[in-house]
C-alpha cells in the first residue's frame, strides 16, 4: 500500500495545492509572522536616514516576479516617503522602470509626492553592470539624458541634484533584485568602491546565496521573498499583499512537504521489502 | 473588492494565466502559444524601449546636435557583431567579442576582489567578545563548512584513509545541506509566484477576495 505513495498522480498533487492556497487566501487563519534580523536591520537602517537623503533604488526585476517583489516596492516606497525621503530609481531590466511607475503612483498620492521633485525614475538603460558604473561617472550621461518616459533629466529638480552615484549624492542602495545583472553588481561596481551602504530584496530562492553578505556586514539587511515583504510590511504598519499572502504560502509549503514525506515513506518501505 | 471580470486588462491577464496553467495538466498548443507570445512580447518591449530611451537619444542628440563624434566608434564596434550572418566575413564579429571579453575580464579583475575579500576574512572563525554560544558555534560550523567543501573538490589527491578523504565526505554532507536548502528556496519560491496569481485570479479579476 505504501509503495503507491510514491507513484501519487502529479495532477492530484496540483488540484490540492491549488484548493489549500485558494481556501488560505478566502479565508485567511492568521499564522504570526515572526519578524527576523535581517529584514529588521534593513528596516532600522533605512529608518534611521536623516529626512531629505537620496535611496538610489535598483529595479531589477520583471513582472514574472510579481508576487514577491511588487509588494516589496510597495513597502519600501512607502516607507522611505514617509520618512522623507527622495527616491531614484535606476533599471538593469528592461521590465524595471515600467514597474517602478506603476507601483509609484498609489504611493505617491499617498504621501503627495512629485515627480522629478521628490522622485525620479531614470528606467532602464541597457548595458547592465558597464550602465551601472558609468552611473558612479556621470548619471546624465549614463542615461543618454533622459528619464524612463524620455523627459529630460535636467529639468528635474532631483536630476540637477543627484549628478552621480556616489556616497557624495546617495545615502543608501536598495537594490530590488530578481536576478543577475542585479545585487552583486551593486556590490561589487558600486557599494564596495564607493562606499555608499546598501541592503537588497530579493526573490526567495536568491536568499541562501545572498545571507553570507548579510552575515559579512557588507549588506544592512535583506528582504528575503514573500516572507521578507510581509515583515516589512509589519515593521512599516503598511499591510500589503505580501501580509495577506503569507498564510497561503505557509500552508502550500507544509503540503508539498506532506508529500515528500509520503514519497520518502514509499521509497523507503518499498526498499525494504526488496 | 468589486469584481472586474470583464475589465480588458484583468480579462486578458486571467486568459493568459489559465492558458499557462493549462501545462499542469500536459503539454499542448494553449500553452506554447501563450509562452510563445510572452516570449515575443518580452523582446519586442525590450527592443522598443531600448530603442527610444538610449539608442536614439545617443544617436540623434549626442552624435548628431552635440557633436560627440566619439561616440561613433563603439556605434560601429557594435554593429560589426552583425557579421556573423555573412558567413565569407564572420570572422569579422570576432574583433567586437573579443573587445568585451577582454574588457569585461579586466572590468571584473580590477573590481571584484574587493567585495570577494570580507568573504574571505569572515569565513575564519571570529570568536566575538561579547558573542553567544550559539554565535561562536555558528562560527565554527560555517568555518569546518568552507574548509571540508572545497575538500571535496581536491580530485588530484588520494582521498582513501586519509584526513583529506574524511574532510571530503564530510564536505559532500555540506554541499547536500546547502543545495538542500536551496532547492527548499526554490520550490517556496514557486508556490509564492502561484499565490501571487491566485490573488490576481480571485481578487483582481473575480473579486471575491476581501
Amino acid at each position: 500500500m505504501f509503495e503507491r505513495l510514491q507513484v501519487i498522480d502529479r495532477r492530484i498533487i496540483y488540484v490540492l495545492l491549488i484548493l489549500v492556497i485558494a481556501l488560505a487566501l478566502l479565508k485567511p487563519i492568521g499564522l504570526p509572522v515572526k519578524v527576523g534580523p535581517m529584514t529588521q536591520k534593513m528596516y532600522d537602517t533605512i529608518d534611521a536616514l536623516p529626512a531629505g537623503s537620496v535611496l538610489w533604488l535598483g529595479m531589477d526585476l520583471a513582472v514574472s516576479t510579481k508576487a514577491e517583489q511588487y509588494p516589496m516596492v510597495s513597502v519600501l516606497l512607502d516607507h522611505a516617503f514617509r520618512k522623507n525621503l527622495k527616491v531614484v530609481s535606476f533599471a538593469m531590466w528592461p521590465n524595471g522602470g515600467q514597474i517602478f511607475d506603476t507601483l509609484v503612483a498609489p504611493v505617491a498620492k499617498k504621501y503627495n509626492k512629485q515627480n522629478g521633485t521628490d522622485y525620479l525614475n531614470i528606467g532602464y538603460k541597457p548595458g547592465g553592470n558597464v550602465a551601472l558604473r558609468a552611473m558612479v561617472t556621470d548619471i546624465n550621461t549614463a542615461a543618454a539624458g533622459v528619464d524612463q518616459n524620455g523627459q529630460p533629466l535636467a529639468n528635474t529638480q532631483l536630476g540637477q541634484q543627484v549628478k552621480k552615484l556616489t556616497k557624495d549624492y546617495v545615502s543608501f542602495i536598495v537594490d530590488v533584485a530578481a536576478g543577475d545583472p542585479g545585487t552583486t553588481d551593486y556590490l561589487n561596481y558600486v557599494s564596495t568602491p564607493e562606499k555608499i551602504p546598501m541592503a537588497t530584496a530579493v526573490v526567495n530562492v536568491s536568499v541562501p546565496g545572498e545571507m553570507p553578505y548579510v552575515q559579512s556586514g557588507q549588506y544592512q539587511g535583506l528582504m528575503g521573498g514573500l516572507r521578507g515583504a510581509a515583515e516589512y510590511e509589519i515593521m512599516a504598519k503598511a499591510p500589503g499583499k505580501a501580509a495577506s499572502g503569507m498564510d497561503s504560502q505557509s500552508l502550500g509549503a507544509a503540503l508539498v512537504v506532506l508529500f515528500i514525506i509520503f514519497g520518502n515513506v514509499g521509497y523507503l518501505t518499498s526498499r525494504g521489502k526488496k | 473588492m468589486g469584481a472586474n471580470i470583464f475589465d480588458p486588462a484583468n480579462l486578458t491577464g486571467a486568459i493568459m494565466t489559465l492558458a499557462v496553467l493549462t501545462f499542469l495538466i500536459k503539454d499542448n498548443p494553449v500553452f506554447d502559444l501563450f509562452q510563445n507570445g510572452f516570449v515575443g512580447l518580452y523582446f519586442a518591449y525590450s527592443i522598443g524601449l531600448t530603442y527610444h530611451s538610449y539608442i536614439r537619444p545617443t544617436i540623434v542628440d549626442d552624435i548628431a546636435k552635440k557633436g560627440q563624434y566619439s561616440y561613433i566608434i563603439p556605434v560601429v564596434l557594435g554593429l560589426l557583431v552583425y557579421f556573423m550572418f555573412v558567413p565569407s566575413l564572420n570572422w569579422i564579429a570576432r574583433y567586437p567579442m573579443s573587445f568585451w571579453v577582454g574588457y569585461g575580464a579586466g572590468y571584473i579583475l580590477a573590481f571584484q576582489p574587493g567585495s570577494l575579500m570580507p568573504q574571505i576574512y569572515n569565513t575564519f572563525i571570529k570568536f566575538y567578545g561579547k558573542a553567544s554560544f550559539l554565535d561562536n558555534l555558528n562560527a565554527i560550523l560555517l568555518f569546518i563548512s568552507v574548509v571540508t567543501a572545497l575538500a571535496y573538490f581536491f580530485f588530484t589527491v588520494r582521498k582513501q584513509g586519509t584526513a583529506v578523504g574524511f574532510a571530503a565526505e564530510t564536505g559532500r554532507w555540506v554541499i547536500m545541506i546547502a543545495l538542500g536548502a536551496a532547492f527548499g528556496s526554490t520550490v517556496l519560491y514557486r508556490i509564492t509566484l502561484f499565490v501571487g496569481r491566485m490573488q490576481f485570479l480571485l481578487g483582481d479579476w473575480l473579486g471575491i477576495l476581501k
